[in-house]
């Protein structure tokens, strides 16, 4: 009361309309004011780290009731390493009176003396990691390979192709020359008539060639030979 | 002193220095090996498997160990490794053998029934079964804080999810692992 006469004297020197008596327009909702403390002490706990087995115990209390032991089994020693005398490893539990009766062993099997060997093993990996060369060019080398190959293939096809037509009837007459001895070709001479009237020269032509030169007259053809030089070595059989 | 008595912070000091990289290096993996491979094999079951995983873990470690920038502790770290490289592992599974994630939560099932200790009348064995029933991250969430009790602060730095997330996440965890084991 000694408090609002104050401010309302305060109110009066400022010659201010306003009344310090004025009640307040907001409204509360009913008990709210009572049941604050409690709700706010909630909230702290809830955002209150608590312990793993804590919490556990506050959401289900089967699951905090059943034992943490692993089912699968644990070769003996098989954590351990004898390696250079040092610890496998260390652990740190935090006591509890609540996990007191857990039993946290992992109940998985292991074969007996994996963790000593790890170390090396890993050692091991990363060194192969290390000189592993990788083929960049492999791919390249093949496909140069590939190409050779068939190259070969079309060359060597070629070579027996164009043999083949050497020696299809189609011979050639300056290596036919060559081939032939002295008396083949003194009996050769000996039987045929040479002339330099063209028109006495026989062609004894393939079928094929028959066929091609029957729309061509003897004229026609003379006429041609005419034009064209003769070369004494060529043998028109 | 032994090497595993060492601090994280000196083994850091000891692994960037080329003389004693490697017996640093020898020192963390003995310190951590075990917490590891629980970890790992919690989530992929079967021992040949968490071994290859626990193989990669610990190279990727000796890649990246140079440039860790200490923002985090190193157990955090490695936990966060040995989950990714788990969760690899398991995703790649699926794509080998073109099957569904569902299957592979069978797949992990069906090689705990296949232990040569399964004993379905014991509940540490039905807790494992039930555990395959999580989807993966949930799983992991619920190794962590169940068997590690990892608070939920550095839990969130492992698996990069909001604590507030995790803690939601643990407790429907606890809940189906709850009514799994009262109707098996």
């Amino acid at each position: 009361m000694n408090s609002r006469n104050t401010i309302q004297d305060e109110l009066n020197e400022l010659n201010s309309g306003l009344n310090s008596n004025t009640n307040n327009p907001y409204s509360v909702p009913e008990g709210y004011f009572d049941g604050l403390a409690a709700s706010v002490l909630a909230k702290i706990k809830s955002e209150t780290p608590v312990s793993a087995m804590e919490e556990l115990v506050q959401l289900s209390s089967i699951l905090a009731g059943i034992p943490k032991t692993m089912p699968y089994a644990v070769p003996e020693d098989y954590f351990q390493s004898n390696i250079e005398g040092l610890k496998a490893f260390t652990s740190e539990s935090e006591e509890s009176l609540v996990l007191s009766f857990v039993n946290k062993e992992m109940p998985y099997g292991v074969p007996a003396g994996y963790f000593a060997n790890v170390p090396e093993q890993v050692l091991e990996k990363i060194a192969t990691q290390r000189v592993k060369v990788v083929p960049v060019m492999r791919r390249k080398w093949l496909q140069l390979a590939v190409a050779a190959a068939i190259t070969g293939i079309m060359a060597i096809s070629g070579i027996f192709y164009f043999s083949d037509r050497g020696s299809n009837g189609t011979s050639d007459p300056v290596t036919a020359v060559k081939k032939a001895s002295t008396e083949e070709l003194n009996d050769f001479i000996n039987t045929t008539a040479i002339t330099d009237d063209k028109s006495q020269i026989t062609v004894n032509n393939s079928p094929k060639e028959k066929k091609l030169f029957a729309d061509i007259s003897d004229k026609e053809l003379n006429e041609f030979l005419d034009q064209m030089p003769v070369d004494d070595e060529i043998d028109i059989n | 002193m032994a090497l595993t008595d060492r601090s994280d912070a000196e083994l850091l000091i000891q692994f960037r220095q080329p003389q004693t990289k490697e017996s640093a290096f020898t020192a963390i993996i003995k310190k951590y090996q075990e917490k590891l491979y629980w970890h790992i094999r919690r989530m992929v079951v079967d021992h040949d498997d968490a071994n290859d995983v626990l193989q990669n873990v610990f190279i990727r470690v000796w890649n990246g160990l140079e440039n860790f920038r200490e923002d985090s502790q190193l157990y955090t770290w490695l936990y966060r490794i040995a989950t990714n490289e788990s969760l690899t592992f398991l995703e790649q599974q699926k794509k080998r053998t073109a099957i569904s994630l569902s299957d592979v939560e069978t797949g992990l099932s069906n090689k705990i029934k296949a232990d040569k200790h399964f004993d379905p009348n014991r509940l540490e064995w039905k807790l494992q079964l039930a555990i395959q029933q999580l989807p993966e991250k949930q799983k992991l969430v619920f190794s962590l804080r169940y068997y590690d009790e990892m608070p939920y602060e550095e839990m969130s730095r492992v698996l990069e999810t909001s604590e507030g997330a995790l803690k939601a996440s643990y407790h429907h965890a606890v809940k189906k692992i709850e009514d799994y084991i009262k109707n098996h």
